[in-house]
């Protein structure tokens, strides 16, 4: 097989270019995921991964992933944040690689707070 | 941490934290040694601090009193006879270099260094990465600015079809060097 080569993504961004233009962070659902230590060494980036999986997967336009560090809440890592536009910020909290499939699932894409996970909403 | 490649990304979160805008990551790797440096442009580690790094007790953060991520990769690679040495500028930023065996009994593998990388990249378009893997097999290059410029100076890359790529691209490349 052909490697990729950078080149290609200018093709992407060209087929792509109308709808990022009219895209813009602000109007995005957001998902935070904590990365300190304490969350890398509780499997954080296997849980990133699960969920670019899922948005690369299901081609979620309107979602945007980014990362945070510690915020003093180590015994429950890994610990990711949810905030659909207009909604709660949601933290939920261990979250595996299986959980996070089920909270892209059931919460970003149709809105219902995965409650048995949530350690707070704000 | 199982692997080198979690530690890397912790090393890479303390440059972030420190509000680096361009990180440089170099791996060479051969036979006997492997030697691992990070650059960033932070706002570096202040005299006192920088002295008792190693020091689990010492950290910068607020939310709580132990720093363990530059301890934990320090105790890993003294115990397999390997050193870590870090200078830093407050100002200027940080440089950080380990010199360790490659195959030494107590070393944790390499682990998934393009998933690492694939997470930094994707997660922070606004800092500038550059990433440069030397092995015996062959070597690796990318920079974040290649892609930002491939994508037309775009700055918020954070879209379905570009991470697919960059996912690929990181694991079709990386994947032949062998580390």
């Amino acid at each position: 097989m052909k490697k990729l080569t950078l080149e290609e993504l200018k093709k992407i961004k060209e087929k792509a270019q109308s709808d990022l233009q009219a895209r813009s962070p602000e109007g995005k659902d957001k998902i935070v995921v904590h990365m300190g230590t304490c969350g890398i060494a509780a499997g954080a980036r296997e849980t990133l991964l699960a969920i670019l999986d899922e948005i690369e997967k299901r081609n979620l336009q309107n979602v945007v992933v980014t990362q945070a560090g510690c915020i003093g809440l180590c015994e429950y890592e890994p610990l990711i944040s949810v905030q659909k536009v207009g909604g709660p910020k949601v933290l939920y909290k261990h979250v595996t690689p299986e959980k996070a499939r089920k909270i892209i699932a059931q919460h970003v894409i149709n809105g219902q707070i995965v409650t048995e996970d949530v350690l707070s909403t704000e | 941490m199982k692997e080198l490649s979690l530690h890397l990304l912790d090393l890479i979160e303390n440059s972030i934290e420190a509000g680096a805008k361009n990180i440089f990551i170099e791996i060479n790797k051969n036979k006997e040694k492997t030697v691992l440096r990070i650059v960033d442009d932070g706002k570096g580690i202040p005299e006192d601090v920088l002295r008792d790094i190693t020091n689990p007790f010492t950290t910068t953060r607020r939310t709580r009193k132990v720093g363990l991520g530059i301890s934990l990769f320090n105790e890993v690679i003294t115990n397999c006879g390997g050193k870590l040495n870090i200078k830093s500028k407050v100002g200027e930023g940080t440089e950080l270099i380990s010199e360790f065996p490659s195959n030494h009994i107590d070393l944790p593998p390499w682990g998934n260094l393009a998933d690492t990388i694939y997470a930094l990249i994707v997660t922070h378009p606004e800092i500038n990465f550059n990433f440069k893997i030397k092995t015996e097999k062959g070597s690796f290059e990318i920079s974040t600015e290649d892609i930002k410029s491939k994508l037309g100076g775009d700055n918020s890359f954070f879209d379905p079809e570009v991470i697919r790529f960059i996912k690929s691209y990181l694991n079709q490349n990386l994947g032949g060097i062998g580390i």
